[in-house]
């Protein structure tokens, strides 16, 4: 439960700050100037934060929309990502928002419409782009707060030129069974072998919860898409994997996927080290990781052949084509 | 550890006798008792940050663990004005303004709460309230000098309001101080406590065997910190060491030892 909201002295009054304010009734509203003063303030220790996280409601003024890294994406040429939250519920002891924050906080920008203006003038210019919500965040796991899915979705229905990603490990998923599914928009839900998520992926339902609102929107008619990033190195991994595969498969229908993706495990050299400097008992960062190109990993041989295990087992379920490898 | 920077001596005094703290020499009047320093700043932000800034320097780090350097507790304890609170009430402060350059804070709410509200350090009294603001003197001070020495979470201040509109400010009537402070010991003693269980969450591993390491072989300040990561990664994948294992004692350099851990924890499982 939020406890602290933190408000933006210019959305004060805004009607979504209201109604966000008006579910945590016994939470202490506390004005500031401007976002980051809170949120990017020194000598904030993430750890501590993560136990009691607040709310931070902001106005994001510029950057609504970003190109994505080169080579992230699912086959499209023009690739975007939009954050309308930065941080997230779930507490994925490898994710890199640990190490890239300085705050755990949750910070949820209410100018919603800002972001899918630009994400209209951004479509203009370009052929069939690809957004992708869930990059600082997990898309839904926030849903019933924030409302933005809902918003957005609403748009894109009208942008059949934008097609959007909304990336999660979440089963809030009742705003999308409420209406029908679109044919621009791919929810792509992330995994790691169940005993993977059990060490790593703190507060994410369970690997059947997720495969069974999967279901519930495969059968609703939404396309679905699957990521496996990172995978974690493990010596039983092929038969981790094989486990996972059989059970999404067993429970959706594989030939109306429309991507898979997956990736090793990497970070950045800086973030890696103030992760450890956390979380100095995690087994994951205790064991013998490389460090190459300013990147933290299992290094070139273990990484490969993690990833020809995985592609492997995938493809025994999954066309090729829609396989795409994430460097 | 906790450390416990207050303004005056009799508002110091209830929490002096509660923890048994013994006078100790020192160029502010401190008092120590194990984990426990509290130092009397006098008033105004200056002196805050002066004695702040004095009593961190004494917990200068022993190991290179940032947390173990940086998870002291620090709390400014202190009386304060505020236009309609009940005198006695006690507040945490939740957004720190310095009246003087505009400078501001926001400490984070821990929880179990207390109450929280704004507060405003200001150079001198001023003659009227200004809404929901507790007005202090040494916060600012405080807060700005004791970050330097702990995480922002750990660094925190709580005021017992003295002063409102109804019964404003004249002069620091002493006794009342105390009497204050006295009679929300118990709150104030409890947020110590929630506040320490905090700092603890954070240092999981004890690599204290580092000193031993460090007192039979000449580690370089980087091969200290090398050291100190690998004593961590040992006990995460081996076991907690808690003596220098034998077959080390005959090795010559800490260029050795370093090589043996390393192969010890690569050796090891690497099955999460
Ligand atoms: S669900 Fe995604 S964003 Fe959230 S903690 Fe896990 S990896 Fe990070």
């Amino acid at each position: 439960m939020i406890q602290t909201i933190y408000i933006e002295d210019s959305i004060r009054e805004h009607p979504r700050t209201l109604e966000i304010c008006q579910r945590y009734p016994n939470a202490a509203l506390i004005s500031c100037e401007r976002y980051t003063s809170v949120f990017n303030s020194n000598s904030q220790n993430f750890r501590l934060q993560k136990q009691q996280p607040s709310l931070i409601l902001a106005n994001k003024h510029k950057g609504h929309v970003l190109p994505t890294p080169p080579d992230y994406g699912i086959g499209g040429d023009s690739n975007f990502y939009f954050s309308h939250m930065l941080n997230c519920v779930y507490d994925c002891r490898y994710c890199f928002l640990q190490g890239m924050y300085r705050s755990a906080n949750y910070v949820v920008f209410v100018n919603y419409e800002d972001f899918l203006s630009e994400i209209q003038s951004t479509t203009e210019n370009t052929d069939g782009a690809w957004f992708f919500s869930g990059y600082d965040c997990d898309s839904l796991a926030f849903e019933p707060v924030t409302g933005f899915m809902q918003f957005a979705l609403e748009r894109f229905r009208d942008m059949p030129n934008a097609n959007l990603e909304i990336r999660t490990k979440s089963t809030q998923i009742r705003g999308l069974l409420s209406q029908p599914a679109i044919n621009n928009c791919v929810v792509a839900f992330s995994f790691t072998p169940e005993n993977i998520s059990q060490a790593l992926e703190h507060k994410v339902p369970s690997v059947q919860k997720r495969i069974l609102a999967m279901k519930k929107l495969q059968n609703q008619g939404w396309k679905i898409g699957l990521r496996f990033d990172p995978i974690i190195y493990t010596t039983t991994l092929k038969s981790e994997y094989r486990d996972l595969f059989s059970s999404i498969f067993e429970s959706i229908d594989p030939t109306i996927i429309h991507s898979v993706s997956y990736g090793a495990f990497r970070l950045p050299k800086p973030f890696f080290k103030k992760m450890v400097t956390l979380y100095p008992e995690e087994k994951l960062f205790a064991m013998p990781l490389t460090e190459h190109q300013s990147q933290v990993s299992f290094g070139e041989d273990t990484e490969e052949e993690c990833l020809n295990i995985v592609h492997k087992e995938l493809a025994n379920f999954i066309d090729e084509n829609i396989i795409y490898p994430c460097s | 550890m906790l450390n416990l920077v207050l303004a005056t001596k009799t508002e110091a005094e209830p929490l002096i006798e509660e923890l048994k703290l013994k006078h100790e020499p020192a160029p502010f009047p401190f008092y120590k008792k194990d984990q426990v320093s509290l130092i009397i700043s006098g008033i105004g932000k200056c002196r805050a940050a002066a004695a702040s800034a004095w009593l961190g320097g004494l917990g200068a780090p022993t190991s290179v663990n940032n947390h173990q350097n940086k998870s002291g507790c620090w709390l400014n304890i202190g009386i304060a004005g505020h236009l309609d609170a009940a005198i006695g009430t006690i507040f945490t402060a939740h957004k720190v303004l310095d009246h003087g350059c505009d400078k501001v804070w926001y400490p984070p709410r821990v929880s179990p709460p207390l109450e929280s509200e704004n507060l405003i350090t200001v150079d001198k009294p001023l003659t009227t309230y200004i809404p929901n603001q507790l007005h202090d003197m040494e916060a600012s001070g405080f807060i700005e000098t004791a970050r330097m020495f702990s995480y922002a979470e750990l660094v925190q201040c709580i005021k017992v309001v003295s002063d409102n509109a109804d019964q404003p400010f004249t002069k620091i009537d002493t006794h009342l101080a105390g009497s204050l402070i006295q009679d929300n010991l118990s709150s104030i003693l409890l947020f110590m406590d929630h506040l320490q269980e905090l700092a603890n969450s954070l240092n999981t591993l004890d690599t204290s065997i580092s000193e031993e390491f460090t007192k039979k072989w000449k580690f370089s300040a980087s091969q200290k910190v090398i050291l100190e990561r690998l004593l961590q990664r040992y006990n995460v994948l081996l076991e907690p060491m808690t003596a220098i294992p034998d077959e080390l004692s005959h090795k010559g350099s800490s260029k050795d030892i370093l090589r043996w851990l390393n192969q010890s924890v690569n050796n090891a499982s690497h099955s999460i």
